[in-house]
């Protein structure tokens, strides 16, 4: 079928796809003899990753390339000589280090806790010179009824048992029979199932933009058969269809948005979801639902407005190359994905790059809820005043300052954020801890509550006392909490409560231009008294004098 | 199976990671990309194409075309 419409859509989707079956085959190939194909996509980001290691790791580079070339992705590893000690001798730097560390070599040597006490010092060692995120892979060689790192939390790195790997994929973990001959005691079967976990869950879930939404099709890719042909009862979730709609609700309760993209009727449509009350998605589910005779890309351009996120941050899954095709030529920026059968979409599913997150936070479950309770708030704006809207609302800030425990969602919001980011740091968790531990600097967290949801934390502010001034580095409000007209109220709100504030004569406000973050410029633009070339200006009496809504309550602040 | 057949299928792993062409008296020593992280491959595409698992001792002694098919042979 792949090949008879090469002719029809050109080989670019088919090349795509192809690289698809391979990447997400059910038994990745370690060996390099399979066929190439061209990466068509739009851009290929270039990183460079220090692997820092004491047994083989180019065992899996043909599986790792294949995967990073499928998610755009040209990486370079730079590996280090096999050291037990891990020195980190001749370190340079770059995106990502990686300690890919054989645990049974101390095993004779060492208990379990030194070994850790051990670890945790060569983690300090790296650390000390880069801020650069951190992954250890790892098992523990000692029991293997516990994680290695059961109770280690050090900001800024990431760790992985391979038992739990192994144990999940019902694979064997190790395999001394080869270990001398190939240099690693990880055995060949399991070789390529971790390789695919490093690039696409590991490795991009700390480098790569996530994936935002899932925009699905209906007829056979969630469920078996065409609704408009096979009626009602025509179709079915058996042959892991279920499986799948199962796996889109657990994506949608971590807060990723689903949308509903089907050429149908939506009286069927509607009929469906209603009556099968065996379908574990419900249309409710869905936070947009496009249902038309419409064109995709039109439908997907459309939600992506609705949820106020970036077209290239949807992932577009349907079983018809036609219409993938159709998507990936007017809207390039969309990731793909074909429906070739459910359990197969549900395997690739579960690993696409950017789906998966090292850090699963409260505030990824109250997106979706929030995203729905806007939609009641632009209705009740109507024509009455901010003020009362705000009161009848119940709306509440609440403002912590350098606010440790909070630090994987303050990261994400300075990786996540596009259109109200002040100077795009993208600081990481390292960064931000550095942040909050200098003397004249301090990282504010935002969080905002009203009677429809609890948004969670939705903004970040860092500012430094330099001088006289006080400098904002970075501010992101996530676009969630946009378009309340809050703004202005939160981030005032928060500056008046640093005490830094006080022995300065204004705020500084440093932007800097991006793609998309127009919406901060023009915040500004509003707000201070003067600018130039980029430097925002704010004096105190301004920020003083300033009249908070009244219809808002604050919590928190003073550090 | 008789030796010939396992010594095409051999021939035709071999030269599909290596992506050279070899002949039944192809060593290490002759091809340059033969190195060592390609005979891990080697070995164990071998393996996956015969179905067996190659006594650890003689891991290290496969180094020529010739070794790899007469140690298929003795395990069949």
């Amino acid at each position: 079928m792949i090949v008879g419409c090469i002719k029809m859509y050109g080989s670019n989707i088919l090349s795509r796809i192809k690289n698809q079956y391979k990447v997400f085959s059910d038994k990745p190939s370690l060996y390099d003899t399979d066929e190439k194909y061209p990466n068509d996509l739009i851009s290929s980001n270039k990183l460079s990753i220090n692997v820092w290691r004491n047994h083989n790791f180019e065992v899996m580079n043909n599986v790792l390339n294949s995967c990073f070339d499928y998610s755009g992705f040209d990486v370079h590893f730079n590996l280090s000589d096999y050291d037990d000690s891990f020195s980190f001798y001749g370190f340079m730097e770059s995106s990502l280090e990686i300690i890919w560390i054989n645990s049974e070599i101390y095993k004779d040597r060492k208990s379990i806790s030194e070994w850790i006490d051990w670890l945790v010092s060569r983690i300090s060692e790296l650390r000390a010179k880069t801020t650069s995120p951190i992954i250890v892979i790892s098992w523990n060689a000692w029991s293997d009824s516990s994680p290695y790192h059961n109770g280690l939390n050090i900001p800024g790195v990431f760790f992985v048992d391979l038992n739990e790997i192994s144990r999940r994929e019902e694979t064997i973990l190790l395999d001394h029979r080869t270990s001398k001959f190939s240099g690693t005691p990880i055995s060949r079967k399991i070789q390529p199932i971790i390789a695919r976990y490093i690039a696409f869950h590991w490795v991009l879930g700390v480098l790569s933009p996530p994936i935002k939404a899932l925009a699905l099709d209906l007829d056979n890719t969630l469920h078996d058969g065409v609704l408009g042909e096979d009626g009602l009862a025509g179709v079915s979730i058996h042959n892991g269809f279920k499986e799948l709609q199962e796996f889109c609700l657990e994506l949608k309760n971590k807060g990723i948005f689903l949308i509903l993209v089907s050429k149908n009727d939506i009286n069927d449509v509607s009929a469906l979801f209603n009556s099968r009350v065996e379908y574990p998605l419900g249309l409710s589910d869905f936070s947009v639902v496009k249902v038309s005779w419409d064109g995709k890309s039109k439908a997907i351009m459309e939600a992506a407005s609705d949820l106020n996120i970036a077209v290239e941050s949807i992932l577009f899954v349907d079983d018809n190359i036609g219409e993938l095709y159709s998507v990936s030529e007017n809207l390039p920026e969309v990731k793909i994905l074909h429906a070739n059968g459910a359990i197969e979409t549900l395997k690739s599913l579960e690993l696409y790059p950017g789906l998966w997150r090292w850090q699963k936070s409260n505030d990824d479950q109250l997106r979706i809820d929030d995203m729905a309770a806007n939609k009641r708030r632009q209705e009740l704006i109507g024509n009455g005043d901010t003020s009362s809207y705000l009161r009848s609302l119940g709306v509440s800030i609440t403002i912590n300052i350098n606010e440790s425990s909070n630090i994987a969602r303050l990261a994400e919001l300075s990786g996540k954020t596009n259109q109200f980011n002040l100077s795009i740091l993208r600081l990481n968790q390292v960064e931000l801890v550095g942040f909050m531990n200098a003397k004249f600097s301090r990282v504010i967290s935002i969080s905002l509550e009203d009677s429809l949801s609890n948004s969670g934390t939705i903004a970040l502010l860092v500012a430094e006392k330099v001088d006289r001034y006080l400098i904002v580095r970075e501010l992101c409000v996530s676009c969630r909490a946009l378009g309340r007209g809050l703004e202005t109220d939160m981030i005032f709100y928060a500056i008046k409560n640093l005490d830094l504030f006080y022995s300065c004569d204004g705020v500084k406000f440093i932007y800097k231009e991006a793609d998309r973050n127009s919406p901060v410029r023009n915040w500004l633009s509003g707000v201070s008294d003067y600018s130039e070339d980029s430097t925002y200006v704010l004096s105190k009496e301004s920020l003083i004098g300033y009249s908070f809504n009244n219809g808002i309550v604050f919590r928190g602040g003073v550090a | 199976m008789n030796r010939s057949s396992v010594e095409e299928r051999v021939l035709t792993v071999i030269s599909s990671i290596l992506k050279v062409s070899v002949d039944s008296k192809s060593t290490r020593l002759d091809i340059p990309s033969w190195d060592s992280l390609k005979h891990v491959e080697v070995i164990f595409a071998i393996e996956d194409e015969f179905d067996i698992e190659f006594k650890e001792e003689i891991l290290f002694e496969l180094n020529s075309v010739s070794e790899i098919v007469r140690r298929i042979c003795d395990e069949q």
